[in-house]
């Protein structure tokens, strides 16, 4: 075994050594249980503690007992806890603080709560009508707010991003066009670390442990709330269990502090999992109309997109400042579109409040866009490789946003995808059985690489050692075994001699948290500047040690080479000369020319004639890769994607129904298990450029996105059943197959021929 | 909320428990743990079977009648060699309950008394034609699975004792398929299981046996179908139009994970599979009178 | 039934007292009492495997598990088994009904290092201990039977690629 290569922290985590936040008391720790509301849209007309706290609860703890602010990630639409309505079936009425989890848990059943149920407006599309029940108020009041008082009716964001000719008019001259609508529901992140947080809320400072990926961001998002900066807030460093863009709102650690500060004790919230799917932050639904035209040599001429996204009943787990999901704008990115217009809208609704899963609204708009193209293809008769090769966006060309890309490596992955898919052999009907007929499908996906910044930081111990000061937690992405990694490369040190460590975040200011797998590209360069800093000081103190090869007098860029000893020596003599000195290391992307990658994802599978069913064979999944770090670590972040992309395309729905999330356990709420996943192929596509001196690009949300649209392409390419809506479950393809047409939830077939606009609206600012 | 574990360690002792009233069987404890964990409140009384030796034997008489001890956990049925021998289908069933953890501490009589529509085993156990051996401290009854199952389930002061399999005829060929396409750790969205009998003389089928689950409140008999084959020749063209009438005593419902409709297709499907492979089995075997495990 | 004094059980093979058992389980109580904080809480339903111990050598969902059940009963956790894996000891009959020798368990844990079965960590210790527990009778399992066996112990951030290396690496390594 080579202990060497392994992640950082291995040996902690298989032997549960790791720390997350749920692994944290205190002495005298409030324990809480949080009543809910169990309708989507009620007035709270009366709460009675009484009984509770009679049954030994230390307090029961209301909206109005608060009286607080609201927050949030950027509106801040967020009660604390519900005041006089609740807005979705989950939301936080009161809290129940006792002496122990199952005291809670007990008494909790005592608080008598009146409701008054209200109409609800549940699904998005019905809750932009004027005239359905408002969810807010106001919701152009709250701090953040993107909308204004003359907006649409439920409205918390719109964005159009449009290029290029008027759409209507290059629809209009176009030889063919076509259109579909497509539906994807809410999923949860599937993190398997329910949302967990453990508060000391002292006057001298505010202690929190909590599973969030971003505690810099997190500490800005309190200090907003808290409207005040007076006391310090020391956000602890904790592995995060698995995030997926779910662990980035402050969740339930506002509460917290309130509960603490009430009780003047600890308190810790620790969500069910029943509670985490029910009323944390899901992806949004949406429901995508899609249309292409298409020239006579089979080229692209336009795209209109018109994305409708349910947000739910608060806006506030959204984090940027236009409120919206920004992937959006890369649909159709991988090919080459003259006219181009993309319109959202994100509406309030009474269910349960939606945030980031994973390449945010790139999986809404991807399974809509490169299901509408296959289909094309086949109206078409070309092969669906080819047709997307005749339209791939080039190296060299403007992006249909008007972009201009470092690289465009399209080609490249589609055709490593379309040959690692000569190589498979598909089961003979002999083998498969007569029921079962076999179908391949590919889809694309492209992401833009959003640089950040970040700030690390080397400390010499005087045990002659070196600590990597990182400030972003370890939620499973592999970012700090991409710290050591860079950091033993570049100074050529012995990796018993290296601990990385996450700083707490008042000593790195710069952690833009660990999302769309920045971290990598960012924190690499950051530690490479901070690398040259140390070898700066070397080359000024190195001749007192004694270099092995008398070289590097003359400073940062020439290598030094020591041995392990050496190291040591050298590091304990920086340390006592400099006790506790940093050296720190900046990086920041932000004014980089923007890089994008891609990814080609081929599904091969059988489908059961008779019942439906779905065998997805192989997964090939071609990613555009610059110089990969840690080899294991970055197959791993690719597989696991798919197979979370396999999961969103094959059965996982939240189910929400009349404004009530059905899926309401795991197990109703389905993830892929070891003995769902088909064989798969990784095919790193190297040698692309990426950012900085390592050259790298991100791959964590790239791999997933275009696992759902390559299988319902499949299905189609087996049983010519084309299933416009997710999950991909064997009774949709079933009843396609029955009705001989396109199934879906109320789809029609893909019209072809000039077609009206799709309703307008939400031209928004 | 002080409640009690007790732990006897004989059929009488529980017998005694339960005659008090108020006493709540814990058997392999998933299904209750779950409730309990869900909310559900604790019981006062707890009465723990897992030491009740009697209860977890497997035992097979000899002329050829297999005794279950209602504690047998499904992890045993699936992988004991005689359950593998004389009820393949149990075994298999039993196999693909849940997953590891829950076959290991679930126990076959703690599986049959939950009831739920889309268990594994109840299909099973209704074409095995099993007998319940129940225990009071009234009395005993045995009575068939599918009267437990339908009418006179268990009655608050009774202790489920075993499931008494009958010997199983020579000739006979059974079959059992879970259909569960979105994930094989989900629960079955409808299975089938059955048994066809070839008469003595291979003419013709005689004691046909077809059940479901998830195709109505609880498991059912396919009585429409067996009723069309009892009697006939044993070939594929009879089988496939007897099959045909497998919706007739269904009554599925919608759920979060299939509609009503989609699950009355797939029964009739999968009785048509599984009677085609059975009836496939009995042409090629009915001379020698040999057994098709599936 | 007054007058209980606790529940005594054993964990990694010491006694322990729970003193107030009454609606508690063995997750918390291993993570809360015991500070046994490698066992982790997961969906509470018995369906992810994240809490995984074995429970009288068996694997069980200690979520599932009230303390009042478990008088008598023998708990290993994933603290106890890799303290197991570094000695020379076997899990002690009575505790495991001595199934798993100890070099079974460091070829476990040392397998998921080496195949860097391991992302965020949370389901880890539950993978851990699922795949020691039939480490036993993996020499030459077949792809189908590691897929079954392990089908209870969910994993969202590999996709399983790397855990399945691991215990297939376990698996060639046969008898060792």
């Amino acid at each position: 075994m080579d202990e060497d290569t392994a992640r950082v922290g291995a040996r902690d985590s298989v032997t549960g050594r790791k720390t997350f936040a749920g692994d944290f008391l205190l002495p005298g720790t409030g324990h809480v249980a949080l009543i809910r509301s169990p309708y989507p849209h009620a007035r709270v007309k009366s709460i009675d503690g009484s009984e509770a706290i009679a049954a030994g609860a230390l307090a029961v703890v209301t909206g109005d007992d608060l009286a607080l602010p609201t927050y949030g990630r950027r509106v801040r639409d967020v009660p604390v806890l519900a005041r006089g309505v609740a807005r979705f079936a989950g939301e936080r009425v009161a809290a129940v603080v006792a002496e122990s989890k199952e005291l809670a848990r007990e008494v909790a059943a005592l608080v008598r709560v009146e409701y008054e149920p209200l109409e609800a407006a549940t699904v998005a599309s019905d809750a932009l009508v004027p005239g359905s029940p408002l969810v807010h108020e106001a919701p152009w009041a709250y701090p953040g707010a993107v909308i204004t008082a003359e907006d649409g009716h439920n409205l918390q964001s719109s964005a159009i991003w449009r290029n290029g000719p008027d759409v209507e008019s290059v629809l209009a001259s176009s030889t063919r066009t076509f259109q579909a609508s497509y539906q994807v529901p809410s999923r949860h992140q599937g993190y398997l670390e329910a949302h967990v947080c453990l508060v000391s809320a002292e006057p001298e400072a505010i202690d929190v442990w909590a599973s969030n990926k971003s505690p810099s961001i997190l500490r800005e998002q309190l200090v907003a709330w808290l409207e005040s900066d007076t006391v310090p807030i020391r956000i602890h460093p904790v592995a995060v269990g698995g995030d997926f863009g779910g662990k980035g709102s402050p969740m339930d650690v506002p509460l917290c502090i309130a509960l603490s500060r009430r009780l003047g004790q600890p308190v810790r919230i620790e969500a069910s999992y029943g509670e985490e799917l029910t009323a944390t932050n899901p992806s949004h639904s949406a429901t995508t109309c899609v249309r292409l035209g298409v020239d006579d040599d089979n080229r692209l001429t336009a795209l209109d997109v018109d994305i409708v996204l349910d947000g739910g009943a608060y806006a506030g787990f959204k984090p940027n400042p236009q409120v919206q999901l920004f992937n959006l704008r890369l649909a159709g990115a991988t090919y080459r579109i003259p006219a181009l217009q993309i319109r959202s809208r994100i509406a309030y609704s009474h269910t349960v409040p939606r945030g980031h899963v994973r390449a945010p609204g790139a999986q809404q708009v991807t399974f809509a866009v490169e299901s509408l193209l296959d289909e094309v293809a086949r109206e078409l008769e070309l092969d669906p490789f080819e047709f997307r090769r005749i339209n791939l966006l080039h190296t060299g060309q403007p992006g249909n946003l008007g972009e201009q890309w470092l690289e465009m490596r399209a080609d490249e992955t589609l055709t490593a995808a379309q040959g690692a898919l000569s190589e498979v052999n598909p089961p003979s009907r002999r083998e498969a059985g007569e029921e079962w007929a076999a179908g391949a499908g590919v889809a694309m996906f492209c992401q833009q690489v959003h640089s950040g910044a970040a700030e690390v930081a080397l400390e010499p111990t005087t045990e002659g050692r070196l600590t990597i000061w990182v400030p972003f937690p370890d939620q499973g992405g592999g970012q700090q075994t991409v710290a050591e990694r860079v950091v033993r490369t570049e100074l050529g040190i012995p990796r018993e001699l290296v601990t990385v460590r996450q700083a707490e975040q008042s000593e790195l200011k710069r952690d833009f948290g660990v999302g769309a797998s920045r971290v990598t590209v960012d924190a690499s360069e950051a530690l490479i500047v901070a690398c040259r800093e140390l070898r700066t000081e070397l080359g000024e103190t190195h001749t007192q040690i004694g270099s092995r090869d008398g070289r590097g007098s003359s400073g940062a860029t020439d290598r030094v080479e020591f041995s392990a000893r050496e190291w040591s020596e050298v590091l304990s003599a920086l340390a006592l000369r400099n006790p506790g000195h940093w050296f720190l290391g900046r990086a920041d992307h932000r004014d980089k020319q923007p890089l994008i990658s891609v990814c080609t994802q081929v599904a091969t599978v059988l489908v059961d004639r008779e019942t439906g069913e779905v065998i997805v064979n192989e997964l090939i999944t071609a990613a555009d890769v610059a110089e990969v770090i840690n080899e294991a670590g970055h197959l791993g972040q690719i597989e696991g994607a798919a197979v979370m992309g396999l999961g969103q395309a094959m059965m996982e729905d939240l189910a929400i129904v009349d404004g009530l999330v059905a899926a309401s356990q795991l197990g109703k709420y389905l993830l892929p298990s070891v003995r769902d996943t088909p064989k798969q192929v990784v095919v790193m596509v190297r040698g692309g450029k990426g950012l900085g001196e390592r050259n790298v690009k991100p791959i964590g949300e790239l791999a997933g996105v275009a696992v759902a649209p390559a299988i319902g392409n499949a299905i189609a390419d087996a049983v010519g059943a084309r299933i416009r809506s997710l999950p991909l479950t064997s009774e949709k393809v079933y009843f396609a197959m029955q009705r001989g047409v396109s199934g879906g939830s109320n789809a029609p077939p893909a019209v072809e021929g000039q077609v009206p606009g799709s309703e307008a609206g939400g031209d928004g600012p | 909320m002080a409640s009690s574990f007790l732990r006897p360690s004989t059929v009488p002792e529980v017998l005694e428990e339960l005659a008090g009233g108020g006493a709540h069987l814990w058997a392999g404890g998933t299904a209750t743990g779950q409730a309990l964990r869900l909310g559900a409140e604790f019981p006062q009384r707890l009465v723990g079977l897992g030491r009740v030796a009697a209860l977890q034997t497997i035992g097979l008489e000899r002329h050829g009648e297999l005794r279950l001890g209602s504690m047998v956990s499904l992890h045993s049925l699936a992988t004991d060699s005689v359950v593998i021998r004389h009820a393949p289908i149990l075994a298999a069933a039993a196999a693909s309950v849940g997953n590891e953890r829950i076959r290991r501490a679930a126990t076959l009589g703690g599986h049959l008394v939950q009831g739920e529509a889309d268990f594994d085993i109840p299909p099973v156990l209704l074409v095995l034609q099993a007998q319940m051996r129940l225990a009071s401290s009234r009395g005993e009854r045995t009575l068939e699975f599918a009267r437990f199952l339908l009418q006179e389930p268990r009655r608050p002061d009774e202790l489920l004792i075993e499931i008494l399999l009958p010997p199983r005829q020579a000739g006979t060929v059974s079959a059992f398929q879970k259909f569960n396409p979105q994930s094989l750790e989900a629960p079955g969205l409808i299975v089938v299981a059955g048994t066809l009998t070839p008469s003595a003389d291979g003419s013709h089928l005689e004691d046909v046996r077809l059940a479901a689950g998830g195709a109505g409140a609880s498991a059912l008999r396919l009585r429409s179908t067996e009723a069309r084959l009892n009697g006939s020749r044993p070939e594929i063209a009879a089988i496939r139009e007897a099959a045909r009438l497998s919706t007739r005593d269904i009554a599925p419902r919608d759920d979060l994970r299939a509609s009503a409709e989609y699950r009355r297709e797939m029964v009739a499907v999968w009785s048509r599979r599984l009677l085609e492979r059975l009836g496939s089995a009995v042409l090629g075997t009915t001379r020698e009178g040999g057994h098709h495990e599936d | 039934m007054t007058g209980r004094p606790g529940t005594a059980l054993t964990v990694n093979g010491e006694d322990v007292q729970c003193a107030r058992p009454e609606g508690q389980f063995l997750t918390e109580f291993l993570r809360f009492e015991l500070g046994l904080t490698g066992t982790k809480l997961g969906c509470a339903v018995g369906v992810c495997g994240i809490c995984t111990v074995l429970l009288d050598g068996q694997p069980m969902s200690s979520c599932l598990v009230p303390m009042i059940t478990m008088e008598c009963r023998h708990v290993w956790t994933i603290e106890g088994l890799a303290a197991l894996a570094g000695s020379d000891r076997s899990t002690g009959e009575e505790a495991c009904r001595g199934l798993i020798a100890s070099q079974r368990i460091s070829a476990v844990f040392d397998a998921f290092i080496s195949c860097d079965a391991i992302q965020c960590g949370i389901c880890t210790p539950g993978q851990v201990i699922s795949a020691i527990a039939f480490a036993g009778e993996l020499t030459d399992a077949d792809d189908a039977s590691i897929r079954y066996r392990m089908g209870g112990s969910l994993c969202r951030c590999t996709g399983y690629g790397s855990i399945l290396r691991a215990i297939r690496q376990i698996s060639e390594n046969g008898s060792g």
